[in-house]
């Protein structure tokens, strides 16, 4: 075999590579992010195995129109259903409604900008055991949610293991060794 | 086995706390991609795997249009299929394909389906129906640090769907040419929430080619193909925290085959298996414990010089297995196997060829940045063979000959590097080992009128060291994927049926050998049209490039080696397929370049020419509603007859589906 050799490849593929022959940096997909998130509760053993699963879709007032975004959010949730086709139970509230808000909830969906204000996301995820799920990347740098779940190229789930650990979130061992564990 | 599972009851830690097996459906449902443990024993999706793998799923098996596992396998790129027959397909992985192909490890749902008399796999014995299958793993290169023995070169693992997890009802019927009839159903049932049980049975037949057979090849006329299978599975969630599943399945069949000595005789088969699992989550990590035995019986006839072989092999394999992580950055398995493996002598009876082996295996998964993993994986096998029962006059052996030991270290090492989120890149390195089966190892013994045939004690498992790098490359917003591979290869000791002679004072036996060495160096392109909405499509290109250096004895083909000259250097395959609501049509292309195939002759084996070829397979689906689909597929569509192995001509084949789910 003349003129063949793998080092000539690997070559070709890593100029390939670099030329990046379309880059596409896709707009986050919100609906797809939600839904990836409500899947994740499959893997959530913690969760309580009866009744509906109440789920906080959480805005912060210092983004313009970040309200009628969670609004949406919560009507899109609505429409789907969690594990063994449990019912979903979504709740609208700010930042300042969570920080007083007393009864259950079992999940809290930070919709973005929400993650700028991560100790008063840790306080109420300590202090209602929920766990916090979050599109946004800023969440996982700033320690302030349980999962970070995209839905771009690739389905990227990023786990908090030591946040989960503090508020009480088991999931599935299989589970954890597929997702990227910090 | 009650007793070990009993055992493994008793001595299973106090401190579980939950479980869940892989469920594949919902993790796939999660991540948009299928999730496998054949690569390195842990979960992990196919995008973070360190090997070249494809996945073939549910989906892609009923678009086939193939009535068996190698009618789907023939479809993907890098597949080496030798069709003899109707049901005699021998399959490899880059190259080096043979009659009774024995390179390839074949597992259903874990447990090694490979027929281990000769180390190859009969498909049609596969306890198993197409409708039940949930995906085919296919791992290209060695991956004997997970698997052992046999994984020389590359693995195919058939994941069945899980009944407690999985409800499948499907009923289904199919005729079509040579004769061809089949029936096959599966049911799923469930006991409350804790029990699945998944019933399956088929029985097909056929006629098998009518294309002559050549000469070289002829000992009879073909016989009437068929295969009965029957299989059940079942899964028992103990508690929260432990899984329980058993599988019993039963096949029988008959098939002509080529065997390797290049000539076409009746198999009648008659397989056996049981096996158990446990599994389980808990402080310890994902644990695991498995046990099953196969029974495997044949009838060759006629056999040589009118001398039917009667081999009864029984493999016994034990498996522990514990993976578990290490703060968020490490995971770790470890796990130990006990086989053990027997087989008689034949046709000369009254012998048995037998061994014991004990392996233990590690790997470990470092994450070492949030874009660069790193896996190694390690695993030591330690053989004792051994022979009992009666030797023949003047036998050039005697018993205490096979009281050999045989050490074996393999290993697979793989680093992962997301370069970016469209791209991966991957460099692999791994080492592989293939027993020699127990046919060749002295379970065949055979007296000739000119000279006799022996296995023989002395053989050195066949090695391959395998470096390779890949890469995958996303575009067009997820909708196509690249992917290139570009592998060099080295086999060392390769085995060759009657690569030697002993000269004993009345008689001379002629006795497998290691005879030499081969290279490989080659390349695969690939390009699939992926999440489109009505339309999928793919582009493989392997070429490959095979250097065989063999003693003198053995050379110009005189031990049934040659993977030089009888593997093709151009294999292109390509789909395409369409799909509506009620619709689905889908099309594949096969084209190879001309190469040679062996074909049996008085100095043992010559080459004879196999044309360049172009095939065509197809299948036009129909839903006539939720519960009934109809389907009529083709197989080599474009010729009434071709030549695509030194055997006969394959023949178009035309088959109608109905599929009622329920």
């Amino acid at each position: 075999m003349k003129g063949f050799s793998v080092s000539k490849l690997i070559l070709l593929l890593l100029i390939a590579v670099s030329l990046d022959l379309r880059a596409y940096s896709l707009a986050p997909a919100s609906f797809e992010n939600l839904q990836s998130a409500i899947l994740t509760l499959n893997f959530l053993e913690s969760l309580p195995s009866n009744g509906p699963i109440v789920v906080g879709v959480i805005y912060t007032s210092d983004i313009p129109g970040s309200k009628s975004i969670a609004t949406e959010t919560a009507n899109a949730m609505s429409a789907m259903r969690g594990p063994n086709s449990r019912i979903l139970q979504p709740i609208v509230l700010s930042l300042n409604d969570l920080d007083r808000f007393q009864g259950r909830l079992d999940v809290i969906f930070l919709e973005p900008g929400v993650s700028m204000h991560p100790e008063r996301v840790l306080v109420a995820t300590g202090r209602l055991h929920a766990v916090s799920i979050s599109a946004d990347p800023v969440c996982m740098d700033s320690r302030c949610c349980v999962l970070l779940v995209r839905s771009g190229q690739q389905v990227e789930i990023s786990l908090n293991t030591s946040l989960a650990s503090a508020i009480g979130a088991r999931f599935s061992m299989v589970f954890m060794m597929v997702v990227k564990r910090r | 086995m009650s007793g070990l599972l009993a055992i493994l009851l008793m001595v299973w830690p106090p401190c579980l706390l939950w479980s869940q097996s892989v469920d594949y459906g919902a993790l796939e449902q999660l991540f948009k991609e299928p999730v496998t443990t054949s690569v390195n024993g842990s979960p992990q999706r196919v995008s973070d795997v360190p090997a070249t793998m494809e996945i073939i799923t549910a989906e892609d098996i009923r678009r086939s249009g193939a009535k068996d596992i190698p009618g789907v396998l023939r479809h993907v790129g890098g597949i080496d299929t030798l069709e003899w027959g109707n049901d005699d397909i021998d399959v490899s992985i880059r190259g080096y394909d043979q009659a009774y192909s024995s390179r390839l490890l074949v597992l259903l749902d874990g447990r090694q389906v490979y027929a281990d008399d000769y180390g190859y796999t009969p498909w049609s014995t596969l306890p198993v129906e197409m409708s039940a299958i949930r995906q085919i793993e296919i791992i290209k290169g060695p991956n004997s640090a997970l698997f052992g023995f046999n994984a020389a070169g590359g693995v195919i693992n058939i994941i069945t769907y899980n009944p407690l997890y999985d409800k499948v009802n499907t009923a289904s019927a199919t005729g079509g040419t040579q004769d061809l009839g089949e029936g096959s159903l599966v049911t799923t049932v469930s006991l409350g929430r804790r029990v699945g049980v998944r019933i399956s049975a088929g029985d097909n037949y056929n006629a098998d080619f009518s294309t002559p057979i050549p000469l070289s090849a002829y000992l009879g006329p073909r016989q009437q193909q068929y295969s009965e299978r029957g299989d059940i599975d079942a899964v028992v969630r103990l508690n929260e925290n432990v899984q329980l599943s058993f599988e019993g399945s039963e096949s029988i069949s008959q098939q002509n085959e080529v065997f390797p000595a290049y000539q076409i005789d009746e198999n009648q088969y008659h397989i056996f298996s049981l096996k158990a699992q446990v599994e389980a989550e808990s402080r310890m990590g994902l644990l695991g414990g498995t046990l099953y035995t196969n029974w495997l019986g044949v009838t060759s006839s006629p056999g040589e010089y009118g001398q039917s072989f009667y081999p009864r092999n029984r493999v016994t394999v034990a498996q522990a297995k514990d993976v578990f992580g290490i703060g968020p950055h490490h995971i770790v398995r470890v796990s130990g196997e006990y086989r053990y493996n027997t087989e008689n002598t034949t046709p000369v009876s009254g012998g048995s060829i037998f061994y014991n082996a004990f392996a233990l295996s590690g790997m470990w998964d470092w994450i070492i940045t949030p874009t660069v993993s790193l896996t190694n994986a390690l695993r030591i096998d330690r053989l004792a063979l051994g022979r009992d029962g009666p030797v023949p006059a003047d036998y050039p052996f005697s018993n205490s000959d096979w009281n050999r030991k045989i050490t074996e270290l393999t290993f697979n090492s793989g680093l992962v590097w997301k370069a970016r989120k469209s791209d991966s890149i991957r460099l692999m390195i791994s080492r592989g080992a293939q027993l020699p089966s127990l046919v060749l190892s002295g379970a065949y013994l055979q007296e000739q009128p000119y000279y006799e045939v022996t296995g023989s004690p002395y053989l050195h498992p066949s090695v391959l060291t395998n470096y390779e790098i890949g890469w995958d490359h996303l575009m067009f917003r997820t909708h196509m994927l690249i992917r290139g591979s570009a592998f060099d290869q080295a086999s060392a000791s390769l085995i060759s049926v009657d690569g030697g002679a002993i000269v004993a004072p009345t008689k001379i036996y002629i006795e497998p050998a290691n005879v030499g060495s081969s290279d490989a160096r080659g390349i695969e392109l690939g390009l699939r049209g992926e999440r489109l909405k009505n339309y999928r499509w793919t582009l493989d290109y392997r070429p490959e490039w095979i250097t065989d250096h063999l003693i003198p004895f053995v050379q110009n083909t005189a031990g049934y080696v040659d993977y030089q000259h009888t593997t093709p250097v151009h294999l292109v395959k390509a789909s395409a397929g369409w799909s509506s609501k009620k619709w689905e049509v889908d099309g594949y292309l096969h084209y190879q370049t001309q190469m040679h195939g062996l074909q049996a002759s008085g100095q043992g084996g010559s080459l004879v020419s196999i044309p360049a070829y172009l095939s065509l397979d197809g299948r036009i689906g129909y839903t006539v509603s939720n519960r009934f689909t109809l389907a009529v597929s083709g197989q080599n569509l474009t010729h009434a007859t071709q030549v695509q192995t030194s055997g006969p001509a394959v023949e178009r084949r035309i088959l109608g589906t109905v599929s009622f789910h329920f």
